[in-house]
């Protein structure tokens, strides 16, 4: 195929596009943390016994009274010699406080989003082929109401009534603690949050979904199709679902830096010990090297992901050709 | 219609409900149960277990757990030993101070516990390559250390200090044979804490979700009663609230007043009532254009309805307060002046020192200058707002303009230390010891930020800090709180209590006195089957 080619140019010169991005992202994301008013030292600051010169020897001890632009040349440096620095919560390596949390934030985002496309896919399809019938509406407040309702509210609300009232769920966390480890136990734990966050999403999937079928749907090649006789099942599924792929594809690579961010309302709400909750915390304690650190790798991910869905896009849809330039 | 035979059904379910609900046999059976686990749920998470690089709360409870100290507070407000076989010996001078240790004690590696691991945590502390947070005062007074003998510390002090044996109270003890030679800043064991002293032996730290102790058999106070205790991070408030009623916490501590009434109802739960040391003031720059004239600072006293905010913001939990020195200590002086709740007095006061009401405006005017302050506050928390807000239409009644500067922690302690603000509002934390609040805040030579000038508050607190008598202590602190409370250097609106719930199931629970780290005596906690 012609485009193999064309395609690796234009992935490599995308690849290589990410440099300069990325350090114009880091000399943002650096300046913005610094400026923040209040600094790692504050949450101690109110001890009685914590002196101006104590606070001051610290600053001082984590090179923080360095101008900024030296603070920053400090950390590319570190960086480019494969070092993020430590905490300045506990004093442990970064690269270990962000990597521990990715495999429950990789969970629950994973589980979450997989359900949202499982349920956004059919839904989508029933109502933009439905268009008049009271199911269609009944969805589309659901929808409306899944893109509108804080998860604050969604997750206690399922807390109280799921936990607290009903004792059928367990309380938040991800697993029993204590225990050995169980499949069936660590679904418990994943079932509310997980659907909490989907259905935010699928609320919003569907919406997608409907609306790019709706116009695939009064193309041309329908009607053709419908004209021939073929059942309305094959017309739907056959001919126009697979061009809303490329709508799926879009959502799938914007979605690919949350699966590493997390959900920083939902796993603050179910104790879920994920990078969402990392995030926060380490904003309200100031704690730099882990927030620009945790900052890079999603911008990373962001622009992955973008490149990711371009791609697809050329392989999914014929029409479309990536060029060399422009 | 529902039929009759579902409702019979319903019916029997809720007497079977209730019925079951009677037989259960009542806990509180004297002897310990042994077993089982303790749940403690916790907004906060600790930063680390290392006590000389924290100085949360939440540390102190987790690292309480895992670690020991030479001596603690109890719930009576006593230091009884832990670690140390007796309280230290001080000599007749009040500047040697000896402590002599028990000789039963193991770290959890099995490693004898000597003075060598005191002198080391001493050096740590002092050390300045390491990032100390949590040194009390005491030890900048600390001359020398020694180790006459593997049981034995004594320390030299500079200067005579009656609070000094407070200094190493609640302190955990460094393991020397773990830490010596390592960086103490990036130290594993801060997170890892696995060889410690105490009455529980760390399992494991899933950081953002839990940390998971198990009892050591071999504590030198005899093997706990509970099996394991859980100390769970649920971030979210109303999360937790859910949690407790679903019956997955059996403990939680430092309750807010807007969730102590339901709980209180719940007969599921006790509620435990500690006053505490602390006090939640308006903290007034004394040395400010406006706030300098002791009359201002009387009068905006008068102005300002402490029972009003105690009974509505606080729910009639609290009392009003008029000193710094609160009602569990042996020092507090309940009669000391009180400048109650009376605007026309506050209007009177303001006209006496020259701020004539300018009838146009509504705001007092003196030599061409607007009564005007804004009063500095950290932001992010309800009750602490409409307090301040309370405060802010009170004090426009009588005449003042006033607003209010919502700013972050980092923030506020810059501007108080900077002496750069009118009126701050906050709580103040102090020690058992009446010397911790009235040096670190009003002494010239603590943390000033009230801007005084009153020598002869000095040379009382001064007085006092040197001598043993406890009796002649409580004369000088008399004197010093009636003067504070004369001069209005501060406006002190309620002494901060702590309410701390546990379930009834949970016996030997003791909250500490003045509220804090209530896990001082966990090895004694048990729970009923």
């Amino acid at each position: 195929m012609v485009g193999w080619a064309l395609m690796h140019r234009y992935v490599a010169r995308r690849l290589l596009g990410l440099v300069p991005l990325l350090f114009g992202i880091s000399v943002v994301v650096f300046g913005l943390v610094h400026t923040a008013p209040g600094g790692p030292t504050a949450v101690y600051a109110l001890g009685p016994d914590f002196t101006a010169q104590q606070q001051a020897e610290i600053e001082r001890s984590l090179g923080l009274d360095r101008p900024l632009p030296v603070q920053y040349l400090a950390w590319v440096g570190g960086v480019l010699s494969g070092s993020w620095g430590t905490s300045y919560k506990d004093g442990r390596d970064v690269r270990v406080v962000i990597l521990e949390r990715i495999p429950a934030t990789l969970t629950l985002m994973g589980t979450a989003y997989a359900l949202s496309l499982l349920i956004a896919v059919p839904v989508g399809v029933f109502t933009a082929t439905r268009p008049r019938s009271v199911a269609r509406y009944v969805v589309n407040v659901l929808t409306l109401l899944g893109i509108s309702v804080p998860t604050f509210w969604t997750g206690l609300l399922a807390l109280m009534v799921f936990s607290a009232w009903l004792g059928l769920l367990p309380s938040g966390g991800m697993y029993t603690i204590g225990a050995p480890f169980s499949l069936l136990d660590r679904l418990r734990y994943l079932v509310m949050p997980a659907l909490v966050l989907a259905f935010v999403n699928l609320a919003m999937w569907a919406r997608y979904i409907h609306s790019s079928l709706i116009e695939v749907l009064q193309e041309d090649y329908i009607r053709t199709a419908r004209a021939k006789g073929l059942a309305s099942r094959v017309v739907v599924f056959r001919h126009a679902l697979s061009n809303t792929l490329l709508v799926i594809v879009t959502l799938l690579g914007l979605s690919l830096p949350g699966l590493f961010s997390g959900a920083l309302v939902t796993e603050a709400i179910f104790s879920w010990p994920g990078n969402g909750r990392l995030i926060i915390e380490s904003l309200l304690g100031r704690n730099y090297p882990v927030l620009i650190a945790d900052f890079m790798v999603l911008a990373v991910l962001a622009v992955l992901g973008n490149l990711a869905a371009d791609v697809a896009y050329a392989l999914v849809d014929p029409r479309i050709r990536v060029e060399a330039r422009g | 219609m529902m039929r009759l035979s579902t409702l019979l059904a319903i019916g029997i379910a809720i007497v079977a409900t209730a019925a079951s609900g009677f037989a259960q046999p009542t806990p509180g059976s004297e002897t310990p149960h042994r077993g089982g686990q303790v749940v403690i749920g916790s907004i906060q998470e600790p930063n680390v277990l290392n006590p000389l690089l924290t100085n949360l709360t939440v540390s102190q409870e987790a690292f309480n757990l895992v670690l020991d100290a030479l001596t603690k507070i109890d719930d009576k407000g006593n230091v009884i030993p832990f670690l140390a076989r007796e309280l230290p010996a001080v000599s007749a001078d009040g500047k040697t101070y000896t402590y002599r240790l028990r000789r039963d004690v193991r770290w959890h590696d099995g490693r004898p516990f000597t003075s060598a691991d005191v002198v080391f945590t001493h050096e740590a502390m002092m050390d300045p390559k390491n990032r100390v947070i949590g040194r009390p005062a005491g030890f900048l007074n600390v001359a020398s250390v020694r180790a006459p003998d593997a049981h034995t510390v004594v320390f030299n002090l500079k200067e005579p200090e009656a609070p000094w044996i407070y200094t190493w109270n609640g302190l955990g003890i460094l393991p020397k044979h773990v830490l010596e030679g390592r960086d103490l800043n990036t130290a594993r064991w801060n997170t890892a804490p696995t060889v410690g002293l105490g009455p529980f032996k760390l399992v494991e730290w899933v950081s953002g979700s839990h940390i998971l102790v198990s009892r050591n058999p071999d504590y030198y106070l005899g093997s706990p009663n509970v099996a394991a205790i859980v100390y769970r991070i649920i971030p979210d408030a109303n999360a937790l609230l859910a949690a407790m009623e679903k019956g997955d916490i059996d403990m939680r501590y430092a309750i807010t007043a807007e969730q102590v009434p339901g709980l209180d109802r719940n007969p599921g739960w006790k509620i435990w009532r500690t006053p505490s040391y602390s006090i939640f003031h308006f903290t007034i720059n004394n040395s400010h254009p406006i706030m300098s004239d002791r009359r201002v600072r009387q009068a905006l006293t008068h102005a300002l309805d402490k029972k009003g905010i105690a009974q509505t913001v606080l729910r009639g939990l609290v009392e009003p307060a008029w000193t710094p020195i609160t009602s569990p200590s042996w020092a507090h002086d309940p009669a000391v002046p009180k400048f109650e709740y009376d605007p026309a007095k506050a209007r009177q006061l303001l006209d006496e020192a020259g701020w004539r009401l300018n009838p146009a405006t509504g705001v007092r005017e003196k030599d061409g200058q607007r009564l005007a302050f804004s009063i500095v506050n950290i932001a992010g928390d309800v009750e602490r707002l409409q307090i301040v807000q309370i405060a802010q239409r009170q004090w426009r009644e009588v005449g003042a303009a006033v607003d209010i500067s919502p700013v972050d922690v980092g923030t506020f302690v810059t501007l108080m230390r900077g002496g750069d603000f009118a009126i701050g509002y906050g709580f103040w934390g102090a020690g058992p010891d009446p010397d911790t609040m009235l040096f670190i805040w009003w002494h010239s030579k603590g943390n000033n930020w009230l801007r005084l000038r009153l020598p002869q508050l000095d040379a009382l607190i001064d007085e006092a800090r040197v001598i043993q008598d406890q009796r002649k202590r409580r004369d000088l602190y008399h004197r010093a709180q009636k003067l504070i409370a004369q001069e209005a250097t501060n406006i002190f609106l309620y002494e901060r209590v702590f309410f701390d719930g546990t379930k009834t199931r949970v016996n030997g629970f003791r909250p500490v006195a003045g509220g804090g780290v209530n896990t001082w005596n966990a090895h004694e906690w048990w729970v009923g089957r």
